[in-house]
């Protein structure tokens, strides 16, 4: 009693759900959906998945010979009612109905109708005849379709398709506009999948230029009367954090170079037939679409395809064989000069000859079959024969390469008799002379052969480089020595003439000219300069020479020297080696807080009259002169008198930076025993950095003079 | 680079195959799953498909780059961002809202005050576009018009080392590889018989800060695309030259057991680094009779020295090292890395500056010209410039003819030329301060990704796949300026 009153409810619900579809799809125009129905419509996404999983149960359990297929079957039934009432609410949202959502429409409702012929012919068709078959097929194959322009719908076009990945192909005809080639294909690629004809969400389609002006909700999506204030520019340069910013901010974002493209073109007035020749020079988008147009893909698609293993086959470690790009048949090579090479290595690069776009053989020798090769490079660009002995014969045996544009042949024998040659090229558009024997004349032809050629010679600003000449080298370079040696002048430029005095005075053309070894026997001065044509003078150079005279027997220091430059040893001060300029190598030895306290004695007393210190002055690195210098001397080490004594003003003024030697004379006298005492500057003055603090006093050599060292030799 | 790893897993043997069956098994499985292009073989792979190494993802327009780095940071204030507000100001206080909160190093963080000052050097203009250079750099000075003036680079360190590291390899932190090394990497060497990487570095009498290999490191990426540094002197190359005695035919015979040695070692561990020393050998073998042919610069002409400066022909110097650079780039290396040092002008700077700039002024320019009366420049792009740049006021005491300038990352001024870069142009501004960029600001990640774009390289497509991620040389940032591209 039951099944029946169910029974019977079940087909009433059936029957008004049918006749209420036929009756809203043939009265649709007529028809405004009050506000509940519209709650309904949004149901639709739900409901819609009862049908498909039940016709598929429905079908199962029938050919298993369920008993209870037809309440399934009803029940199935009455969902694709439902899910094609809810449907129709919901597409009457859309002012206009697109091509998807009437498709999915008539099929949504095609699957409801075919529910209820299947189930009004339930009882009589009991057995499974092929009329039911037909219809289970046709059920089948037409739930799928719906569902899948249901998703396309929502998801969008592609989202059910395979994507095999984004394609970047921004293919920049001759004159296209603006429009159709940048702006559209951004809206294509992250808005149209919510703004289009069949989903418009806020009420705009940004599919095409109309619908885009017209805009949607929240006013006109391009404002004439003023384009800054657009609400296409508005959404998208909302914060991200808005819940306005469009794109939403968990879908893919624009990127700066779409944000750029729309911002420029509506810059430039938004016009949907605004050209490339329409925008400024120095606006970005010209930039950005030159920069395309140049990256064209399809250039080199004329060239026969080669494989990456060919070119490996091809290669060695002499002849680089390297593909222009990816995806392209274009190929560069380069051969490199080598004891080994030999012209028939070059023979299995015939095999690519139509690929090979730029070839480098400068320095090779160019005979035969290198000319051969040349020749049969048909697609060749770009030739380098530089630094090749290559003559104008040979240039024109290679006849003319209708796609050459940049020639090189620097370093060659090429003269202006090559000149029709080159302007045979119909393509040329560089090429590069410096160092071959081509004239200006030859220039100035070549110049008015093409229209747009350019030339490289010599560039005229490095004709205005003048250098100034190195300064010549002493050798040997003896700062301090003990015995009589002959020096030479040396310069790595040849044809240099050196010119010296010894005198002190500044050297010239006047002063003697260096021809050959010098011999040096007392302490000596040198200034030189070197000279040449076409060169400046190099700066005056100076080397003093010390000869010492004696050595003390024996050599101790009171205080040992600062612990951070503690030097190679007490030896360094009397080894006849002079520091260098880092301050930090062995050959130096500092004191800062103690004194520098040397004694020096001698077994028996010697004639001195001349102490001289060698220090190092660094004022940026606190090596500063010392504050005192005073000389304690006598037979032996009791009878000790000051025989010298000086104060320095510490580099008071330090523009003044002296060279580092302190000189202490006093009156020729034997001595057995001298006490040097150099006390560090203990205030950095005033204009220094570190004012204040003490100054490091370093120290490399103590030179002990004697009438001797300086009598002639 | 996914098919390099499946290449390496096939090439098991059972040993490893059981050994490795855990994780080996189920990379292949996950990664096929994920990625179903892995299996799909070469000629259809689609999108963010494995680009072959060594060759560009689109057509390049630089082949090669001279990396002129002037290590210890350049002012910007006394070469190409001409301030002459600071010389008006001379002395006044720089501004709070100038400032505005900026960090400063430990070395004027405790000064009291930020005295402005004003370029020691003059500026003027030169070239078509009015291009402002400083007086100590006349000969640059001469070929702004091949050149492009950046004033707005920025970077994000304020010290030396992180600064440099992070210019030299995306990164502050060591450990990545170096831009040399990327394009090693991704390009792959011109000339088989010389690194696709070599360093060359020189000295000025300045303040100067130090340089460490781990620059020219490559990190995590095969170590045959670390920068080999050639020395000046007797031996470029340390450890080329054979002993006394040996010769090339014993060095053949030697080379070719311990390959076989490696060989079976290889055979046995199947590290891929076995194999990068057998080819390493073998470039070293190659080089012994390369190098000494291309840095025998004796060959060069006078008018050559003459262009470069006389200082080209003391080995180790700026000069001698621009020009070699102008060899190695003919003779097909990829990436030539210079550094000169002693830039850092804490004190003293006018004296400093000056001494540094003649180093470098005349033989940067005459590397420029030389390479565009060669043909090499149009492929080769030239860079000068150094890690950050430094403040519009004085550190320690204030003089008119005599200070110093502190490091300052917001703001300073490289320059590069040819390979595709638009020529006779100055882009960027900074404010009439010299302190904040105002227009087109260029950061270190977007000049990384602009050079590699200027090489035909996708910066986010170069990668390499390290420790589960995939590192870039722009790690996660970095835009192409297009503003740059000729």
């Amino acid at each position: 009693m039951k099944l029946k009153l169910l029974n019977n409810l079940l087909e009433y619900a059936i029957f008004s759900a049918t006749i209420l579809l036929v009756f809203l799809v043939f009265f649709e125009k007529y028809l405004e959906v009050p506000m509940l129905f519209r709650w309904i419509g949004h149901w639709h996404p739900l409901i819609l998945h009862f049908p498909i999983v039940l016709i598929f149960v429905t079908i199962i359990q029938y050919w298993r010979n369920d008993n209870n297929v037809y309440w399934y079957l009803g029940v199935t039934t009455l969902f694709a009612l439902f899910s094609s009432l809810s449907g129709f609410v919901l597409s009457t949202e859309n002012a206009i109905k697109g091509n998807q959502i009437l498709v999915h429409q008539w099929a949504g409702i095609g699957v409801s109708a075919l529910l209820v012929i299947w189930w009004h012919y339930y009882k009589p068709l009991v057995n499974k005849s092929s009329f039911l078959k037909g219809v289970q097929l046709v059920l089948i194959a037409l739930i799928v379709f719906t569902g899948h322009v249901g998703g396309s719908i929502t998801h969008g076009e592609n989202f059910l398709s395979f994507k095999p990945g984004k394609v970047e192909e921004q293919v920049v005809v001759e004159s296209p506009t603006i429009y159709l080639s940048l702006v559209q294909p951004i809206f294509d690629d992250k808005c149209t999948q919510c703004h289009n004809a069949n989903k418009s969400k806020g009420k705009l389609i940004l599919s095409d230029y109309l619908s885009l002006a017209a805009g949607g909700e929240f006013g006109p999506g391009l404002d004439f009367s003023d384009l800054g204030k657009s609400s296409l520019k508005y959404h998208i340069e909302l914060p991200l954090e808005d819940e306005f910013h469009m794109p939403p901010s968990d879908e893919e974002q624009l990127s700066e170079d779409e944000l750029m493209i729309i911002n420029s073109w509506l810059e430039a007035g938004a016009s949907d037939t605004l050209t490339m020749s329409g925008l400024k020079e120095e606006s970005r988008l010209f930039t950005y679409i030159q920069h395309i147009k140049k990256d064209d893909k399809k250039r080199y698609s004329h060239l026969p395809g080669v494989t990456d293993e060919k070119l490996l086959k091809l290669s060695s470690n002499y002849i680089a064989i390297n593909r222009m790009y990816h995806g392209t048949g274009a190929v560069s090579v380069r051969v490199y000069p080598n004891a080994t090479y030999n012209p028939s290595q070059l023979k299995p690069l015939s095999d690519i000859s139509k690929n090979i776009v730029s070839l480098d053989l400068s320095s090779i020798t160019i005979g035969d079959q290198e000319i051969a090769l040349i020749k049969s490079c048909k697609n060749l660009e770009k030739l380098n024969l530089s630094n090749t002995v290559l003559e104008d014969k040979e240039l024109k045996d290679i006849g003319i390469l209708e796609n050459l544009r940049t020639l090189n042949l620097l370093n060659t024998e090429i003269t202006d008799a090559s000149i029709t040659t080159l302007t045979g090229f119909p393509k040329l558009s560089e090429v590069f002379i410096y160092g071959s024997r081509i004239t200006s004349d030859g220039v100035v032809k070549l110049s008015k052969s093409h229209e747009r050629i350019r030339i490289f010679t010599e560039s005229t600003q490095a004709k205005e480089f003048r250098s100034v000449l190195p300064p010549a080298t002493v050798a040997p370079l003896k700062h301090f020595f003990n015995e009589p040696f002959k020096i030479d002048i040396t310069h790595p430029l040849a044809g240099i003439d050196v010119f010296y005095t010894l005198d002190g005075s500044v050297p010239g053309t006047q002063s003697v000219k260096f021809t050959g070894p010098l011999q040096i026997g007392n302490s000596t001065l040198i200034k030189f300069l070197a000279m040449k044509d076409g060169w400046e003078s190099s700066r005056v150079d100076s080397v003093l020479m010390i000869r010492t005279g004696t050595e003390p027997d024996s050599l101790s220091l009171l205080y040992p020297p600062d612990i951070k430059y503690p030097g190679r040893g007490i030896f360094l001060l009397t080894d006849l080696q002079k520091g260098p300029d880092s301050f930090s190598d062995s050959a130096w030895m500092a004191f800062r807080e103690k004194d520098f306290v040397l004694h020096g004695g001698w077994k028996e007393a010697v004639l001195l009259e001349e102490i001289i210190i060698s220090s190092l002055v660094k004022t940026e690195s606190y090596l500063f002169p010392p504050e005192s210098i005073t000389i304690k001397a006598g037979r032996d080490k009791s009878s000790l008198k000051t025989i010298y004594s000086r104060k320095f003003d510490g580099l008071r003024d330090h523009k003044n930076s002296p060279a580092g030697y302190y000189s202490c004379s006093f009156k020729s006298q034997k001595l057995g025993f001298v006490e040097i005492t150099v006390r560090p500057l203990s205030k950095i003055p005033l204009w220094h950095q570190g004012v204040g603090q003490k100054g490091w006093f370093f120290i490399d050599e103590v030179i002990f003079v004697n009438g001797k060292s300086n009598d002639p030799i | 680079m996914e098919e390099h790893l499946l290449n390496e897993k096939l090439k098991l043997n059972r040993r490893h195959f059981f050994s490795k069956l855990s994780t080996g098994i189920g990379t292949m499985a996950l990664g096929s799953l994920m990625i179903p292009e892995v299996f799909k073989g070469n000629g259809q792979s689609t999108e963010s498909d494995q680009f072959t190494l060594g060759i560009p993802h689109f057509a390049p327009k630089a082949k090669r780059i001279i990396y002129l780095f002037q290590a210890g940071a350049p002012s910007q204030l006394e070469s190409f961002d001409y301030k002459p507000l600071l010389r008006e100001r001379m002395g006044e206080d720089l501004p709070e809202s100038i400032r505005n909160g900026q960090r400063l190093t430990g070395m004027t963080a405790n000064q009291t005050k930020f005295p402005l000052v004003g370029s020691f050097a003059d500026f003027k203009q030169y070239g078509h576009n009015g291009a402002w250079v400083s007086d100590y750099f006349p000969h640059i000075g001469k070929i702004t018009d091949e050149i492009c003036i950046i004033n707005s680079m920025n970077t994000e360190a304020i010290n030396h080392d992180p600064a440099i590291t992070f210019m030299q390899t995306g990164n502050q932190i060591s450990g990545r590889p170096s831009m040399g090394s990327w394009f090693s990497y991704g390009l792959g060497s011109d000339n088989q018989n010389l690194p696709s990487f070599v360093v060359l570095t020189s000295r000025g009498k300045g303040n100067s800060q130090g340089l460490y290999s781990k620059l020219w490191s490559s990190g995590f990426l095969d170590s045959r695309h670390q920068g080999v540094l050639l020395r000046s002197g007797k031996d470029p190359v340390l450890y080329l030259n054979d002993p006394e005695g040996m010769t090339r035919e014993d060095k053949r015979t030697m080379l070719d057991k311990v390959a076989e040695l490696n060989t079976t070692h290889y055979d046995d561990v199947l590290d891929d680094e076995i194999q990068t020393r057998i080819a390493q050998y073998e470039m070293a073998y190659r080089m012994q009779m390369s190098v000494p042919e291309v840095v025998d610069l004796k060959k060069e002409p006078e008018s050559v020295i003459k262009l470069y400066g006389a200082e080209a022909l003391i080995p180790g110097t700026y000069a001698a090292n621009c020009l070699l650079a102008r060899r190695l780039a003919e003779n097909g290396v990829r990436f030539i890395q210079l550094y000169h040092q002693g830039w850092d002008q804490h004190g003293n700077l006018p004296n400093e500056m000056s001494q540094q700039a003649k180093d470098v002024d005349q033989a940067s320019a005459a590397l420029v010209l030389d390479l565009k009366q060669r043909g090499l420049l149009d492929d080769t792009l030239v860079i000068w410039g150094g890690e950050f740049g430094r403040t519009n006021y004085c550190q320690g005491p204030f003089r008119a003819d005599n200070y110093g300038r502190d490091h300052h990352p917001r703001s300073y001024s490289i320059w590069m030329a040819g390979g595709g870069v638009k020529k006779g142009i100055t882009y960027g501004q900074t404010d009439e301060f010299g302190y904040n960029i105002i227009k087109d600001p260029l950061h270190v990640h977007n000049f990384h990704a602009t050079l590699l774009h200027l090489f035909g390289l996708d910066h986010k497509q170069l990668t390499f796949k390290y420790q589960g991620r995939r590192f870039r040389l722009t790690d996660v940032a970095g835009n192409v300026v297009n503003d740059l591209i000729a």
